[in-house]
């Protein structure tokens, strides 16, 4: 995660609104550094990070909002909803290596059980061709029951589910984004603050 | 914010914003430990974000080193909440899609489930210990009074004079 920036020239002993504008000025700038990255689906990392600076900016705005004229509420909605979507995004972007994960252990587990299941039916045994047929099928049987009750198919259904909503959710994100950027949202919101 | 004024310093807004976030937070405090109520979890670790950002907003109001400290117990409440929410969030996910799927696709959604469920049993033994600990230290005293300290806020004002701005 990234940290946040250090703020420089503040004076506690003055009033709220000039320091006020001092950090959001840079709370701002954090948030619009990921803009070269973030019209990418694959930087997962950016698109988190901005997720945080849009959450620090946000909470900054609702703190600091009482120093300012201006009615700030509307900006603050726009970078919830903002953050919302991002954060929708990292959600997935959680979720399916773990599904994957998953997979992964369930695959192992599948095979310890099948090799299990072998040795039980007899089938690793040296033994004449009629009985090794007969421990086959039983083999084969209980592999088919195993199968039935399977966990696979519903992951593998569910990493599909979660893979399409975070496309889906991606281009929200850029349609939201570059309306933003359409309507010169920052310019605005730095309009508001005096910056 | 109770007490906020327009044209109050810095250093007076850094007493009761950060106070009235801290105080927000331990509020949800019992109902986390309790267990019952996942929304309580929820609210808490969102309160404690609140104060972070909060704290980050207003550091200039406080010497480094002390800040450094207070910031990073937050931190740590944050984090450990976290590990539960996000298992939270993930047994809610499942348990909200499970009949959206076909028979066959059920048996591994819920037993994915139940795994994230054992998880987080485990979870709230981390959460208790937390705050076994930060009572152990008197943290929460402790807070107030370096609040108070750097920023002249007596704490008790916050409940005294609630719509002062």
């Amino acid at each position: 995660m990234a940290k946040p920036r250090a703020i420089t020239g503040l004076d506690p002993d003055r009033r709220l609104r000039p320091n006020a504008r001092r950090i959001l000025t840079v709370r701002i700038d954090e948030v619009w550094a990921f803009a070269p990255y973030v019209t990418h689906p694959g930087h997962v990392r950016e698109l988190h990070d901005m997720r945080i600076a849009c959450k620090r900016l946000r909470y900054l705005l609702e703190i600091f909002e009482i120093a300012f004229p201006a009615d700030l509420g509307p900006f603050i909605d726009q970078i919830k909803d903002l953050q919302d979507l991002l954060g929708e995004i990292h959600d997935r972007d959680v979720q399916v290596p773990m599904l994957h994960d998953h997979l992964e252990r369930l695959a192992e587990r599948d095979a310890a059980a099948a090799r299990e299941l072998m040795r039980q039916t007899g089938l690793t045994r040296r033994v004449g061709l009629a009985r090794r047929e007969a421990a086959f099928e039983r083999f084969r049987a209980q592999l088919d029951d195993a199968g039935t009750l399977s966990e696979r198919p519903g992951i593998e259904a569910l990493l599909a589910r979660r893979t399409q909503e975070r496309d889906e959710l991606y281009d929200r994100f850029l349609v939201e984004w570059r309306r933003l950027t359409t309507e010169r949202f920052r310019r605005d919101l730095e309009r508001a603050l005096g910056i | 914010m109770p007490g906020l004024r327009r044209d109050a310093t810095f250093r007076d807004a850094a007493g009761r914003v950060v106070l009235t976030r801290w105080r927000e937070m331990m509020s949800y405090r019992d109902g986390t430990l309790a267990g019952d109520d996942i929304e309580e979890l929820h609210a808490m670790r969102v309160s404690s974000r609140r104060l972070r950002a909060a704290m980050d907003a207003f550091a200039g109001a406080f010497p480094a080193k002390t800040f450094r400290r207070h910031l990073r117990v937050v931190k740590e409440i944050t984090d450990t909440l976290g590990a539960a929410r996000d298992l939270d969030v993930a047994v809610d996910g499942l348990d909200a899609v499970l009949g959206e799927f076909a028979d066959h696709e059920r048996p591994g959604i819920e037993a994915l489930a139940a795994e994230y469920r054992a998880q987080r049993t485990g979870e709230a033994t981390h959460i208790a210990a937390l705050f076994t600990r930060l009572d152990e230290e008197r943290f929460a005293v402790r807070f107030e009074r370096w609040v108070k300290r750097h920023t002249g806020v007596e704490p008790d004002e916050l409940t005294t004079n609630p719509a002062g701005e």
